[in-house]
This record gives structure tokens, C-alpha cells and sequence, in this order.
């Protein structure tokens, strides 16, 4: 059996396990809320973590949407994006899958002599990484974006206002 | 084979699992982007002199330096302050004394929710200052020390307080869920209290703070500019219907004044609810007047101390009397309602003119017994009662492209409990109508993360962690039933909640409810509409 | 670690009661001085904290509203979560401390998927803390009411009712009362909580660990005198009655030192009692977010400190400030520039 199938085979366990790891990178006593915790309503950061890992990893399988895996990708990126992470710790979650990899399948690849299936499918996961590195920095424009526009919008009457006062004084210069 | 570098390896280096200290151990983080910037100078000297006993040692200071250039008596002022606020506070004795750590408010804060740190926890944020009283006022805690919980007033924990006090929106959430009522919102307010003494303080508060006790507004506009821009806006209105309408500024002898947010004269997009409101009066032909000196409803005072919320508050009656209205009419917003509800006759109402009554609604005559103390009625109540009695014209279709949902204010939601009169407006001007999950609307509504003057644009990020659970729930119903539109009755809802539908719920436009409602609304003499109040083309007049 | 600290004290003070009524016999101290003491502490404590909370002034109406508010006539109130009068209040009250039911809120909403997989929002309840903490605090009462009977000579044909009714189960010999068993499950299950979450471990304090110990070790303590040890009660309310009529007799050689025990932990309990968080069960009727009606825009509430000093910035300085302008723009004013001039 190869690499993607065993991998296929306990995606389910394997998103859990990525997850865990994910969760890994927050504060003890909120990992502890967070995990116990999977409601959407009551509990968003921890329903992104698993969500995100159990999509990822059919998609990583199959390779061959690279809009589904954004999609997949978005929720949990822009999550990290805002919370207090430099920008390396924030998508650091994407390289937690390869510790898994390793983890979970190093020895026995290493000790059947195919380890660069291994080598291959991480390239899929170095994908990730650029994929979610563009989305992490979409998401920071757009916060930034969104504070610019934040403050056009609470003076847009001044503004209005001061355009007028331009437009008085350009008409008396023409008198 | 080389050995092969596990990717956790490289990762150690950067730490991504933080430490794991008790509480009082772990370092304030005072990087930029984790608090609002502190207050100007001038606003500061100016407001020492306006509002005396409020704030003290009035300084340029920046919370990165390590120096907060804090008086060298200022540990005696702060406990002094809080031992006095013990006395004048049942609340904050009990609130200090009773809870049990039972953790059930743990979950409730939408900073933790969002954010994950653990100090954002109500029970925790509370601690920050119970810790001090236990320390400072209790024998046990003196003597036992951290073995209870209790520690002394140091400036690491004044930085402490600056972060997290500042990053509650004195929502009250967690107050809901606690068996003993505690109220953080009370705890923060205390808290903030304490810090003005001795100048720590923000800017987003104190500047509204002191622009609306001078000019009377939140953004300093002087009454001749307002004026203006309240002519830009019937100039707008009679773009969409082609009516022109007669705003009262100032004018003696008129039976309402109404009072609403200036963010709704200023901001996009509350000058849409702002329009609404002017159309609503025109359509039923109400006797009112506008004030330029009393034209903030909003009261940052209420973020900043008691006393500045009341000295704010008390220019409603003072301009009601000097008008001579019967009454006030008060416009959407969310904390000036609760001034309002719970504050402004036990500070103010001593204020009321003899020509003050109750009020009642001079279209339906329907008396609001409920605000026969204040004399003040909300927007909602009053247009609620005039729907019930049919003496609106409405037209929803002219809304058939908004599906709808409807975001409670905090404040209106868990210091007030109006939740039917905005639904039933709602309702009757919009055909498509989906609430949001229960358990995140209604008593149990989640903060747009702004409240409580933290909707600055320099804590972007804490604003949008903190408005994870609000746009979570807006997503389900975007997803779900195509919502499109967020309707709110809060100033400060309006300004916040789009960029956090931005980024939460792409897609999704906040309106006040007055601007579906004027959207909706057919006034006498008005030409064939063909945008609303955006100036947006209306359903079926796409293609012009 | 805090939670061990709260066990060695607890053991300490076992160890001290074995020691000093057992070995030392000083059954006369521990049977009459201390409880006597501890009993005073409580009551001279527990009113003057709760007088020391009631002599605070209340400035501000601000109960959390949990409901629709009474507006329009049309419009229902919720009257149990917002309350406008007085009766209803108390009803929130009363519901608020019989049933706990702003724990009772505690809900979680869910996603699940129908059978056409097509998503829906569920709601499961968070009910475990409720459950228990009822649990609990019901036997806790149940618990003192029997006691009572050591107390009170006739003995009530209330008190006799609640045992009836307590111990209906009719298992073992002596028979089992159900709250010996309820209390233990209820505050094993507040500890457990405490040990085993980490989110309960990191608020808890020594605090909150050392009732709870306490409590566990007098309900323990408790069983341990009635089923193991069989202790000799009618010995023992000779000793009580003595206690509370001031008549004390020497303290009968048939005691067991487990009686000794118990009492120590009791008169611990009672004494500990006014200066911690125990005082919940005094402050919840004050908690001025639950008992106040929302009302302050039907009536007025006094604030006695109410600094009449403070006012707003007045409409003759704004209006000084601003005169001209105001003029220009056609704004009315009360006095012209002229005027003021």
C-alpha cells in the first residue's frame, strides 16, 4: 500500500492528530476550552482548526483543485491572520502537517527504502504553505485596507463639507 | 541518508507555544496593534478643567516606552480610588466578595472566543483588579499573598489593566451567564475609573469625550458646519423624492426634540438612518426640532467615568428645557440607550423643566407609559406603534432585494431588553427576514467588538478577533438563506460591523433601521422612486 | 498544588481534632469551645459582612436585562428575565436562587446535518454544572435540616418528614440517605471539574479548593460517624443541647473521636464561612444586576451621592463660543452678536 492510500485511509485520524498540533500553538488553558469544544456558534476557532484539517487533507490527496484548497485554506488563515501571531507563527499550522507526516510514517518509508513518496507529497504541502502565505497576505491588506476605509467613512460628510468650501473659494476666485 | 530536519525543528526556533506561567507571571505585551493610542495633550488639559476630579496628570506618553511617566504618588491615588469606589459601589464590593471561580462566563467573552487568550476570560479580567483588592483591602490576602490569589498594586499591573480593561467592551455578556450576576462591564468601568486619575487613558474615548462637551459632538464640528451637512442631507433626500423637507436646527417652542448620534450625521453609513429619520418626521408631519449643542446621544462619558457620563447626559434636559419640548425622541444607538434606560434620570432627571411630560405619540396617541420618568422614547418604540396603528405608507418591495438580518446591540439587548419593537419594524419593511442562530442573537447577542470606544482603527485586529463570533453566525446566514443585509439600532454597530462583515461575511451591507424603513416609506408628494438611499438603483431599475 | 495545599490543611486540621479530643482528651474543648466560637464567628461574620454590603449605597439601577423589556402594550414582556415591578423581581429572584437559572442558560448551539444532509443548528445543553451545582447545594440544605433534630427537642415533624423522604431508598443499615450520596457526587464532581479542566485549574485559587476539600471531608467525616464508627447520637444531642441551652454537662466517654472530627471541620467551615467566597450565598439576594427591576425610565432612583456639581458644559458658554458663526449660518440664537457685544 502506498504513501496516499494509508494516508487516505486514516484521514480521519490524521486530521484529529493535525488539529491537535494546531491547537497546540495557543495558550494551555485555551487549548483546553477550544478542544473539548467543536460548536461552530460557541466555539469558531476550534471548528476552523478541525474543519480546515479534514478538508485539507482529501484535498492534498487529490491534488487537483488549487481553488478548493484556498478555499479550504481561508477560514483558518484569516482566523491566525488576527490573532496575535507574527506572520510565522500564524501559518507555521501547515508545516505542523509534515511534523505529522514524519511522525506517523517516517520509520516505516525509511525502512522500506521509499521515502521519497514521503519526498513527494511534502512538495504538496510546501504548495500549502504558498497558498496559504498568499492568503494570510490578503488578509493582512485587507485589515489595512479596512482601517483606511474605516476612517474615509466616519468623515465622508466632513469631507463633503470641506469639498464645498474649496468649490466657494475657487468660484469667488473666477469673480 | 542525511538525516532529515523534522519541520517542528526549525519551527522551535520561533516559539509558537507560548509559555505556560500562571497569570501574574506572564509579560504584558505592549506591542502596537495590541492597544489604542493614549490621549492628546490639549483634550486632556481641556477636559481637567471642564469635567474637575476626573483625571489627573495630563502628559504626552506612549505605552511602548517603559516609563509611563506616572505621578510618584500614583499607587496611593489608585488605591485610594479604589477603596472609595468600594464605598459608593454596592456592586463592586459584592462583585469583589461573591465570585466562586465557578468558570461558567469563561467562554462567554467574545475576545476569548475569538482570540484564545486566556486573560480575556471574564472571570480572569475580573481578577486583574480582584487580585489588587485582595491584596490591598483584605487581611487574608495580605498575609497568604498569591496563595489566595492576591497581589499588590505594581505599575506591571496598571499596564496589565490598560491592556485588558481596554479590551472589554463593557458588553456584559458574561453577566448573563453568571449565577451570581457579576458584571464585568461594571468590574472595566471601575477599572478605567481608576486609571484616569492617573492619566492613563486612550484617545478614542477622550477626544469624542472632549468634543462633545465643547461643540457637542463627537468629531468637533462647530454649529454653523453642522448645519450644513444637515442641508447636504435634505439635499440628498429630495435627489431620491424629489421632496424638499424642512429640518428645525435650534428652534424654540417645538413638541420633540430629537437627539440621535452624530456618528449618524458624519458616518457612512449612518447618514443613510440619519436621511431615514428625516423622512420618517416629514411622513407623519411630527412638531420637532434638531439641537446642535445637544446633538450627540452617544455618551463616551460612559466609557470614561460616572461623572463625565452624567455631565454628557445632562445637556439632554438642559436643551430640552431651553427648546421647550415636551419630550425626547432618541435616535439609534446602542450605549446612549443605556444611559438612557439605566442611568440618565437617576443622574439628570433632577434637570427636567416643568414643561417636561410624558410623552406620548401625537400621531397614534398611544401614551409610552414606560418612559413616563426620563420623558424620552426610542426611535424603535415610537415608529413600532406607528406601524401597529397603520399610519405608515409602506412599500416593502422597494426592499425586495434585501434579505435581511438583524444584529442586537449590546447595550439595547442586556442593559435595556428591546428586542421585539426593532424586529416588528423590521419586518413590516422588508420581505425577507432570517434571524441568526440562537444562542448569538437577542439577550445572547455577541459584540460587533467594538463597543464601549474600542472601535479605533489602530486595534484592527483585536476588533476582528473579537468579532469572530458575530461574523461566524452572520456566515451561517449568508450561507444558509443568502442573507445580504445586517440591520442594527447602534451608531457605533453601523461603523464597526462592516468591516467585520467584510472580513468574516463578504457581501454583506449594514443598514441602520430607519434607512429600510425611509427605503420603504412613501411620502406624501413624493416623485416615483428609482434608487434608495444610497442612491442605488431600486429593484426593477436596475438598467438605468 | 494549590489544590494539595488545601488537602494538607485539611488533614491537619483532622489530625489536630484526633489528636486533641482523642489522645489529649480534650473532649470538653472541642465539643463546647470550639463550636461555640466558630458558630459566633459565623453569625457576628456573616451579618456584618452582609450589613457592610447593605450599608453600600446602590447608585445605579443596572440589572442585566435577559429578556424583552415592557414596552408597547402589544408587545410581550419576558417578566422573569426583565423585570419591571417589584413581584417580578422576586420572581427572578426566586428562581435565580432555587433553580439557578443563569447557570441553567448555559447552552451550546450545534451544527448538525439532517438526513438530507442539509445543515441545521441544534442546541445541546452545557447542563453538567447546573446539574451538579443543584445537586449540591440541595443536598447541602437537606443535609442541615436534618441536623436540625440535634438541635431541637421535640423534634419537629418537618425535620421528621425530610428523613422520610431522604432516606425512601430504604438500602443499608443505618439507612442510607440519599443526600450523603448526592453531596458526594456533587461536590466530587466541583472538584473534579476544578482538577481535571484546564481552564477551571488555571482560575482556581487555594480558594476555591479548600471548601470544597472541607466540605467533602464533614460529609466523609459525617458517614464515617453513622456507618462505620456508629456513633452513640443520643450521647451526642445530650452534648448539643447542651450547647445550645447553655447547659453544659461533661462531654460522655462514649463518644467516638470521629464526632470530634466532624465538629472540627463543621466549626472550621463556620468560621471560614463570612470571609470567603462561600458569602455567594449572602450576596446573590444583593447582586445588584439580578435585583433590581428595569425600570428607571418609569421611576426615579435615588443616587445619594449624586454630586449635583456636576454639570453639563452649559448652552450660554457654547453659544458664546460659537455666536458668530451661528449668526452667519442663520442659526436662532439667544442673543444676537450685538446683544452680547
Amino acid at each position: 500500500m502506498g504513501l496516499e492510500e494509508r494516508i487516505a485511509e486514516r484521514s480521519k485520524e490524521l486530521a484529529e492528530k493535525w488539529a491537535v498540533l494546531i491547537l497546540g500553538t495557543y495558550p494551555p488553558e485555551t487549548q483546553a476550552v477550544w478542544k473539548e469544544n467543536r460548536e461552530r456558534f460557541s466555539n469558531p476557532v476550534g471548528h476552523a482548526i478541525l474543519k480546515a484539517s479534514s478538508e485539507l487533507i482529501p484535498l492534498l490527496l487529490a491534488w487537483n483543485d488549487a481553488e478548493a484548497v484556498a478555499g479550504a485554506l481561508t477560514q483558518l488563515v484569516k482566523i491566525r491572520a488576527v490573532q496575535d501571531f507574527a506572520p510565522s507563527q500564524a501559518l507555521s499550522f501547515v508545516f505542523l502537517f509534515k511534523k505529522l507526516l514524519r511522525q506517523e510514517f517516517l520509520k516505516e518509508l525509511s525502512a522500506q527504502g521509499s521515502l521519497e513518496e514521503l519526498l513527494a507529497f511534502e512538495t504538496r504541502v510546501d504548495n500549502l504553505a504558498v497558498i496559504a502565505f498568499d492568503l494570510y497576505v490578503a488578509a493582512r491588506d485587507q485589515v489595512q485596507r479596512m482601517r483606511v476605509e474605516e476612517v474615509k467613512r466616519a468623515h465622508v460628510n466632513i469631507v463633503r463639507r470641506a469639498n464645498l468650501m474649496a468649490s466657494d473659494v475657487t468660484a469667488r476666485k473666477a469673480e | 541518508m542525511a538525516k532529515i530536519i523534522k519541520p517542528d525543528e526549525m519551527l522551535r526556533s520561533i516559539n509558537y507555544t507560548p509559555p505556560a506561567t500562571d497569570w501574574m507571571e506572564t509579560p504584558n505585551d505592549l506591542s502596537p496593534g495590541r492597544f489604542a493610542y493614549p490621549a492628546k495633550l490639549d483634550k486632556m488639559e481641556y477636559l481637567i478643567h471642564e469635567i474637575p476630579g476626573q483625571f489627573g496628570n495630563p502628559r504626552t506618553w506612549n505605552p511602548t516606552d517603559d516609563d509611563w511617566q506616572l505621578p510618584p504618588n500614583w499607587k496611593e491615588i489608585v488605591v485610594n480610588g479604589f477603596r472609595e469606589r468600594l464605598d459608593k459601589y454596592r456592586s463592586l464590593k459584592i462583585f469583589m466578595d461573591i465570585c466562586v471561580r465557578c468558570g461558567a462566563c469563561a467562554d462567554k467573552c467574545h475576545f476569548f472566543i475569538g482570540g484564545g487568550d486566556p486573560k480575556n476570560m471574564p472571570v480572569l479580567r475580573a481578577e486583574l483588579m480582584r487580585s489588587i483588592y485582595r491584596g490591598e483591602f483584605t487581611l487574608a490576602g495580605k498575609i497568604l499573598g498569591k496563595l489566595t490569589g492576591a497581589r499588590v498594586m505594581e505599575e506591571d499591573v496598571l499596564k496589565e489593566w490598560f491592556l485588558y480593561f481596554y479590551q472589554c467592551t463593557e458588553c456584559r455578556r458574561c453577566s448573563l451567564f453568571c449565577p451570581y450576576g457579576i458584571d464585568t462591564a461594571e468590574v472595566t468601568m471601575m477599572a478605567r475609573e481608576l486609571m484616569h486619575l492617573v492619566g492613563i487613558n486612550i484617545n478614542w474615548i477622550m477626544e469624542p469625550v472632549a468634543n462633545c462637551t465643547r461643540t457637542g459632538n463627537h468629531l468637533g464640528i462647530q454649529p454653523h458646519a453642522f448645519k450644513d451637512i444637515v442641508e447636504f442631507m435634505v439635499d440628498d433626500i429630495e435627489t431620491i423624492t424629489g421632496k424638499r423637507l424642512n429640518v428645525p436646527l435650534n428652534e424654540k417652542g417645538h413638541e420633540v426634540i430629537f437627539i440621535t448620534p452624530s456618528g449618524d450625521v458624519f458616518a457612512d453609513p449612518g447618514i443613510y438612518t440619519f436621511m431615514g429619520y428625516l423622512m420618517l418626521f416629514d411622513a407623519i408631519g411630527l412638531d420637532y426640532t434638531l439641537s446642535t449643542y445637544a446633538s450627540e446621544g452617544g455618551n463616551f462619558g460612559m466609557f470614561t467615568s460616572a461623572d463625565t457620563m452624567k455631565a454628557l447626559n445632562g445637556k439632554m434636559y438642559a436643551e430640552a428645557n431651553r427648546l421647550g419640548a415636551k419630550w425626547i425622541l432618541g435616535g439609534e444607538c446602542g450605549h446612549m440607550w443605556r444611559v438612557i434606560n439605566q442611568y440618565m434620570d437617576t443622574m439628570n432627571g433632577g434637570m427636567q423643566g416643568p414643561q417636561m411630560q410624558t410623552p406620548v405619540s401625537p400621531i397614534t396617541g398611544t401614551v409610552f407609559k414606560n418612559a413616563k420618568q426620563t420623558k424620552m422614547v426610542h426611535i424603535a418604540e415610537f415608529t413600532a406603534d406607528l406601524i401597529k396603528h397603520g399610519k405608515l405608507n409602506l412599500d416593502k418591495s422597494r426592499n425586495s432585494d434585501i434579505i435581511a438580518t438583524f444584529h442586537d446591540s449590546c447595550n439595547p439587548a442586556r442593559g435595556m431588553g428591546m428586542f421585539d419593537e426593532p424586529r416588528y419594524v423590521l419586518q413590516n419593511v422588508v420581505e425577507n427576514f432570517h434571524e441568526m442562530p440562537l444562542g448569538t442573537i437577542r439577550e445572547q447577542t455577541f459584540c460587533c467588538a467594538g463597543g464601549s470606544g474600542l472601535n479605533t482603527d489602530e486595534i484592527m485586529d483585536i476588533r476582528m478577533r473579537g468579532g469572530l463570533p458575530r461574523g461566524n453566525a452572520l456566515k451561517h446566514v449568508v450561507d444558509k438563506h443568502g442573507v445580504n443585509t445586517m440591520a442594527c439600532v447602534c451608531a457605533i454597530d453601523r461603523a464597526t460591523l462592516i468591516p467585520l462583515a467584510d472580513y468574516w461575511a463578504p457581501g454583506v451591507k449594514i443598514t441602520g433601521l430607519h434607512e429600510l424603513v425611509a427605503n420603504a416609506l412613501i411620502l406624501d408628494g413624493e416623485q416615483e422612486r428609482t434608487m434608495n438611499l444610497r442612491q442605488e438603483p431600486l429593484p426593477g431599475f436596475e438598467e438605468e | 498544588m494549590k489544590a494539595i495545599y488545601s488537602l494538607i490543611l485539611v488533614l491537619a486540621l483532622v489530625v489536630i481534632a484526633t489528636l486533641g479530643a482523642g489522645a489529649a482528651k480534650m473532649q470538653t474543648i472541642f465539643a463546647y469551645c470550639v463550636p461555640g466560637t466558630a458558630f459566633a464567628i459565623f453569625v457576628i461574620g456573616f451579618v456584618a459582612k452582609v450589613i457592610g454590603w447593605a450599608k453600600r449605597p446602590v447608585p445605579f439601577r443596572i440589572p442585566t436585562t435577559g429578556g424583552q423589556q415592557q414596552s408597547l402594550d402589544w408587545i410581550v414582556q419576558n417578566k422573569w428575565d426583565n423585570p419591571s415591578t417589584g413581584p417580578q423581581t422576586a420572581m427572578r429572584m426566586l428562581l435565580e436562587v432555587l433553580t439557578f437559572r443563569s447557570l441553567f442558560r448555559n447552552t451550546k448551539v450545534l451544527l448538525k446535518h439532517d438526513d438530507g444532509k442539509n445543515p441545521i443548528v441544534a442546541y445541546v445543553s452545557a447542563k453538567w454544572l447546573w446539574l451538579f451545582a443543584l445537586l449540591f447545594h440541595y443536598s447541602f440544605l437537606v443535609i442541615v435540616v436534618r441536623h436540625m433534630r440535634l438541635f431541637l427537642q421535640p423534634v419537629p415533624q418537618f425535620i421528621v418528614a425530610v428523613e422520610f423522604v431522604d432516606s425512601v431508598l430504604q438500602i443499608y443499615t443505618p439507612i442510607v440517605y440519599q443526600t450523603n450520596l448526592l453531596i458526594l457526587a456533587g461536590a466530587g464532581f466541583l472538584l473534579a471539574r476544578r482538577l481535571l479542566d484546564a481552564k477551571l485549574r488555571y482560575i482556581s485559587l487555594v480558594n476555591d479548593y479548600f471548601p470544597l476539600i472541607l466540605i467533602l471531608s464533614i460529609a466523609l467525616s459525617g458517614m464515617y460517624m453513622r456507618y462505620i464508627a456508629k456513633v452513640d447520637v443520643m450521647a451526642i444531642k445530650d452534648v448539643v443541647m447542651g450547647l445550645t441551652t447553655f447547659k453544659f454537662k461533661a462531654v460522655p466517654a462514649s463518644i467516638d473521636v470521629s464526632f470530634f472530627v466532624h465538629i472540627s471541620l463543621v466549626s472550621t467551615l463556620l468560621a471560614y464561612f463570612p470571609f470567603s467566597k462561600l458569602m455567594h450565598f449572602g450576596g446573590v439576594f444583593l447582586s445588584p444586576t439580578r435585583n433590581l427591576p428595569n425600570d428607571t425610565r418609569m421611576h426615579h432612583h435615588e443616587n445619594p451621592w449624586n454630586n449635583p456639581d456636576i454639570k453639563p458644559h452649559s448652552y450660554e458658554a457654547y453659544e458664546d463660543e460659537f455666536r458668530e458663526p451661528m449668526f452667519e449660518a442663520g442659526l436662532p440664537l439667544e442673543k444676537t452678536p450685538e446683544e452680547a457685544a
